[in-house]
């Protein structure tokens, strides 16, 4: 997009970071300076209230979009804070670019790895012969199919005009699947010191942890309930207790701890490894559904 | 023995236990394998199957390992109930 500005050159040293925000700060609104510096990777919650507010309009100005509309938010995520697009901005992003959208696959529901998955894939095409297909995917939960299978559609038409469009941002929708990803009002942080030391955030950026952890409490008692397994049947259990505090770890320690559980099912099932992987995906399944229909049937009930 | 209409020991895991400490030959663990089948869970079948264990007590005293055990129980919440001819 010709309005989108360019990042300055040299903007990606940790120095020219500082120096950028620091003019930044010092020029009190200059909205170009913090969107330069803010594109070269700074954290938003540098900056203060009116700074942010000031910055949220500028990137308004920017892509185009409706400041009225309050397309573009700041997102809390991994302790980091990004900016992010909320459904009006992608909308308004589509009708200006006179963008094609078209649903190639779905909505509709999917087993994956044994999990089941709401799924839908799109096309967006751009009148300069450019496109763009996208897959969207949410978790399956019987009880919210009938709003899960609308707001995957939405999701994967957003990802894919983001995407088209050349915005590295987060949508909307992605923000309920990012653990601990919560939205903060432009104005949050007025009270934010402004003394910063330069040397210990520059300590934090290089010592920073890799966004998903390799191990955790979770993990540990994860390990512990494994080695107590007796049973395959057992092993259904444990998985779906830890499933949700695994998934906060890495995808290497997922697939590790994944493959741990195959293979204590395959020593005290006297199984092969191959049989205990598909015996366990299966397995997961049928509790999955059958935590659903427990979860439509109690529904009903209450109904 | 809990009344045959009281379902209330489906509900929670130790509830289910205790109902299983009410089997006490491998026939009752069957049924109740083929009656539930997975329709409680894979945490019940293992009750069943450790159940299974303790009761299944051959002429030589041998019982079922936890693989055999399993199997066994797995097998007949699989099958379900056997329909007469």
């Amino acid at each position: 997009m010709e309005t989108q500005r360019q990042v300055p050159a040299g903007a990606t040293t940790t120095a020219t970071n500082t120096s950028a925000l620091d003019d930044a700060l010092a020029g009190g609104l200059a909205a170009d300076a913090l969107l330069s510096a803010v594109a070269a990777g700074k954290d938003t919650r540098q900056l203060t209230g009116a700074q942010r507010r000031a910055l949220l309009a500028s990137l308004h100005h920017q892509l185009g979009l409706n400041p009225l509309s309050g397309a573009v938010m700041f997102l809390l995520t991994n302790g980091r804070e990004t900016l992010y697009v909320k459904k009006e901005g992608t909308d308004q992003i589509a009708r200006r670019e006179k963008l094609t959208r078209e649903t190639l696959k779905g909505p509709c529901v999917e087993t994956m790895e044994g999990v089941k998955v709401v799924i839908c894939q799109v096309c967006v095409k751009h009148p300069d012969g450019r496109a763009e297909t996208c897959t969207a995917t949410l978790p399956f939960s019987a009880g919210g199919l009938v709003n899960d299978l609308m707001k995957v559609e939405t999701k994967a038409k957003r990802r894919a005009t983001l995407s088209l469009c050349g915005l590295g941002m987060l949508a909307e929708d992605e923000i309920e699947t990012i653990p601990g990803a919560r939205t903060v009002p432009a104005d949050v942080l007025d009270e934010v010191p402004a003394e910063r030391d330069p040397e210990r955030e520059a300590i934090q950026a290089e010592a920073a942890p890799p966004s998903a952890p390799l191990t955790s409490p979770a993990l540990d008692e994860f390990y512990a309930r494994v080695a107590e397994i007796e049973m395959s049947g057992e092993a259904v259990a444990v998985w779906l207790k830890h499933r949700a505090g695994l998934h906060e770890l890495a995808e290497a320690a997922r697939r590790e701890a994944w493959d741990a559980l195959v293979k204590c099912i395959a020593r005290v099932g006297k199984m092969k490894q191959d049989g205990a992987k598909a015996w366990l995906k299966k397995a997961v399944a049928e509790e999955d559904a059958r935590a659903a229909l427990a979860g439509q049937g109690s529904s009903h009930a209450a109904a | 023995m809990p009344r045959r209409d009281d379902t209330s020991w489906q509900r929670t895991a130790e509830g289910q236990a205790e109902h299983v400490k009410g089997y006490t030959h491998w026939l009752a663990i069957e049924g109740s394998a083929r009656k539930y089948g997975f329709s409680l869970g894979h945490e019940f079948l293992v009750l069943l199957a450790k159940r299974l264990t303790v009761v299944d007590v051959d002429k030589d005293g041998a019982t079922p390992d936890a693989a055999t055990a399993w199997r066994r129980v797995e097998g007949w919440a699989r099958q379900g109930q056997k329909v007469a001819a």
